[in-house]
């Protein structure tokens, strides 16, 4: 499975996993992870540790995902970004929307 | 379903024909193996029914060369052998064979196998359908997309650009086009995701850049147009990376706005030095209108400058390790180029070099190359283009004031407004490149010099670009008093017609500016007003200071061509 | 004692032919006495490549009409020439003649 999701403890954040390539093809999964959680999560957090490769789609879901979780109210953490994922963030400045651990 | 059947005992062969006419299927036979080559090049049957021992040719021999005619066409071949020995059969898969029918024949597997084959050439046959009818679209497509690429002014001289054959799949697009006062912008993006959808954005985005340059609006006005354009028409989570820029011949600055696209660089073929573009922006589309950040970064122009702009394709193409070419490749290609002129082919050299051969990656680039044009010359190039239409309607005689507060003045800018204004004139409609030229030049002096009292001095020294226009940014938002004022005087003459433009701003004018400067020779002037004075002079028939200099006349005379 | 011909399966192939039944008989019936003419030939001139080719057609003809010990006797003749023996093969090839002929008999005659 290229994605996994975990809820915190208190279930108030969800946790999205991704393993191998951050790509087109990871799409329909990295929806279903958060259309499918309960409403109420108060942040989500994506976990890149394990993810080799991030392309213009991903960041197209990272989108999605912010603009499920309320837009300029959510709060979305990227966690665990590599050297090269952090540069492709930064060039794209995601760093304004997203968290950036 | 057309059926060929191909078997060389006449018994057999009838026994088949019979069953296949009864299924309901047309039936083409074939007695040996070359008339069953000849056979299936003639009719193109849907399924092949192939005896494996046949005079003249084997089976499998027809079963490849059927393979080669029918290329990317998939046509079932079934061979009806009663060989039973397991190399035999595996020769026939080899071969090409989808499917065996062993004798003595059984009507019940007969009729299964041919209804199997029969659904899957149908359901082959709608896919190459569909696929067909994709590749129209996206050939329409490419059309209405290509127009928009080679709309503007991509084709100037000084501009050199490779727009990439899949640039319609890859969402890349280069957009060029002039200020009416001969400024270029050019602007290169990406759009996220792959496909037609990826590049429908481009048509919004080409329409609003061009229809707004052609009117003269700031770059800031273009890209907050543009952004608001996109994120209203686009889903979330597609966008568009790009980089834009003015080339501002006239003031002799380059104004950049990157957002998402990796760095692009200015490169000077006279001193091979690298000025670096960053992104320090958001793609375009993705923030609403109030939010959009416009923070852009100056540079001082050098008649040696040369803009490149390219997107990502050229970074990320791979060699034969998987590893990409990187941006310090392309860095290197500069700084190790002997050659001014030929760093744009060399840097397609090199990647071509790098990439893995007969690869599509090759291809795959979007690169453009813009090198500095001198203003004075442009300006006055511009001749008379077109010969107005003889319909003597429009504005002729009329007076027309426009006063600017200091709320207006820090976030509007009026030329575009103007020059619209004075496009109703008919008569005027040739000149209107030049008369945008003398409006910009002089609402810049009444800004920065009236209001804002900055020294253009400043912009000669070394930093000194930079810290000019952050001074301007600075002091227009603390301005907390002031106002600008055109007035337009029009009157129809016996052969034309003779415009009035006085520009007056707030402030205490250059000559009690004169008094307190230092230097008070024939430069002063020009120090005062910028190198653009000078321009206007040439321009118009009269230009007149009104003391204490706060206030500029100038008067344009022209007449029916 | 297996019979010279399957009854059942021409009985089907009789319902698959209807008006054709009589043709395909007598194409079959013609077929193999060239088949026959082409194995004696081989024989005779020790042609086992055109014997094994000749007893292929024969077996796997004589297998859809349901004649299956006279295609069982094909196959033998033809396996012997592919892997080289040709001891048994006139004698294989009377009993040929012969299965042939009962065959004949039963198919010419009125179903």
């Amino acid at each position: 499975m290229a994605v996994l999701t975990a809820s915190s403890a208190d279930g108030s954040e969800l946790i999205i996993k991704i393993k191998g390539r951050f790509d087109f093809s990871t799409h329909q999964e990295f929806r279903n992870a958060y259309e499918q959680a309960p409403q109420e999560m108060s942040c989500y957090v994506v976990d890149l540790k394990d993810a080799t490769y991030l392309d213009s789609s991903a960041l197209g879901m990272l989108l999605l995902l912010r603009d499920h979780a309320g837009g300029d109210s959510s709060q979305v953490k990227i966690v665990n970004c590599n050297a090269d994922v952090k540069k492709i963030l930064s060039i794209s400045n995601f760093e304004q929307l997203f968290t950036i651990i | 379903m057309r059926l060929l059947i191909a078997e060389d005992t006449p018994s057999d062969r009838l026994i088949l024909a019979n069953l296949i006419k009864r299924l309901g299927h047309e039936v083409i036979l074939a007695v040996d193996g070359k008339e069953a080559v000849e056979q299936f090049i003639e009719h193109s049957p849907d399924i092949v029914l192939l005896d494996v021992m046949m005079p003249f040719k084997h089976g499998t021999q027809v079963a490849k060369e059927i393979r080669q005619i029918a290329g990317e066409d998939l046509v079932p071949i079934i061979f009806l052998t009663s060989l039973n020995e397991a190399s035999d059969l595996a020769e026939c898969l080899e071969a090409g064979g989808d499917d065996f029918l062993s004798k003595p024949y059984n009507t019940v597997i007969i009729k299964a196998k041919i209804m199997a084959f029969s659904r899957m050439r149908r359901l082959h046959k709608e896919i190459q359908g569909q696929r067909e009818h994709l590749v129209q679209e996206q050939i329409a497509a490419k059309g209405i997309f290509d127009k928009i690429a080679h709309y503007g002014v991509l084709n100037s001289p000084n501009i050199r650009y490779l727009i990439s054959p899949k640039a319609i799949f890859n969402g890349d697009v280069v957009l060029a086009a002039r200020h009416p006062n001969g400024d270029l912008l050019v602007l290169l993006g990406d759009f996220t995701g792959h496909g037609l959808p990826a590049a429908i954005g481009a048509l919004p985005l080409a329409e609003v850049f061009h229809g707004m340059v052609s009117k003269g609006f700031a770059l800031e006005d273009v890209l907050r147009e543009v952004n608001a354009k996109l994120k209203s028409i686009l889903p979330v989570g597609v966008f568009c990376c790009a980089t834009a820029a003015h080339l501002g011949f006239r003031n002799r600055s380059i104004e950049v706005w990157a957002g998402g696209l990796p760095e692009g660089v200015i490169y000077n073929t006279r001193n091979k030095s690298v000025k670096k573009i960053h992104s320090q922006h958001l793609p375009l589309g993705i923030l609403s209108a109030a939010q959009f950040k416009y923070q852009p970064v100056y540079f001082e122009m050098d008649n040696d400058d040369v803009i490149y702009l390219w997107s990502d394709g050229i970074i990320e193409t791979v060699n034969a390790q998987q590893e990409m070419f990187g941006f310090e490749r392309l860095l290197n290609v500069f700084t190790q180029s002997c050659n001014a002129n030929t760093v744009f082919d060399e840097i397609l050299q090199h990647v071509d070099d790098f990439a893995v051969e007969g690869t599509e990656q090759a291809d795959d680039h979007t690169l453009i190359a813009v090198k500095m044009q001198d203003a004075p010359s442009m300006a006055l190039k511009q001749a008379l283009l077109v010969k107005p239409k003889v319909v003597h309607r429009g504005l002729a005689d009329c007076t027309m004031t426009c006063e600017l507060g200091v709320e207006s003045l820090k976030s509007f800018d009026p030329v575009p407004l103007v020059t619209h204004l004075i496009f109703q004139i008919m008569g005027l409609k040739p000149y209107v490149n030049t008369l945008n030229t003398i409006l910009a030049e002089l609402y810049s002096n009444a800004l920065e010099h009236g209001l804002l009292h900055l020294d253009s001095a400043l912009k000669n020294s070394a930093q000194g670009f930079a810290k000019y226009y952050a001074l301007r940014h600075e002091r227009l938002t603390e301005l907390t008093e002031g106002f600008i004022r055109f007035d337009i005087k029009h009157e129809p003459t016996d052969n034309g017609g003779r415009l009035t433009l006085q520009v007056t701003d707030s402030g205490q004018g250059f000559q009690v500016a004169q008094t307190n400067l230092v230097n008070e020779n024939q430069n002063s002037l020009i120090n005062y007003h910028g190198r653009g004075i000078r321009l206007i002079e040439t321009l118009c028939q009269r230009l007149e200071f009104i003391p204490p200099g706060n206030s500029v006349i100038v008067e344009f005379n022209w007449s029916w061509l | 004692m297996t019979p010279h011909i399957d009854t059942e399966q021409l009985a089907e192939l009789k319902e698959v032919l209807e008006d054709e039944f009589g043709v395909l008989i007598s194409t079959y019936l013609t077929d193999a006495k060239f088949r026959l003419q082409l194995i004696q030939n081989g024989i005779n001139s020790q042609d086992y490549e055109a014997v094994r080719l000749a007893a292929h057609s024969l077996k796997g003809a004589s297998a859809n009409l349901g004649a299956v010990i006279l295609a069982q006797l094909c196959e033998k003749l033809e396996h012997d020439c592919k892997v080289g023996e040709y001891g048994q093969l006139a004698c294989l090839g009377e009993k040929i003649q012969q299965e042939f002929i009962s065959v004949r008999d039963l198919l010419a005659s009125p179903q």
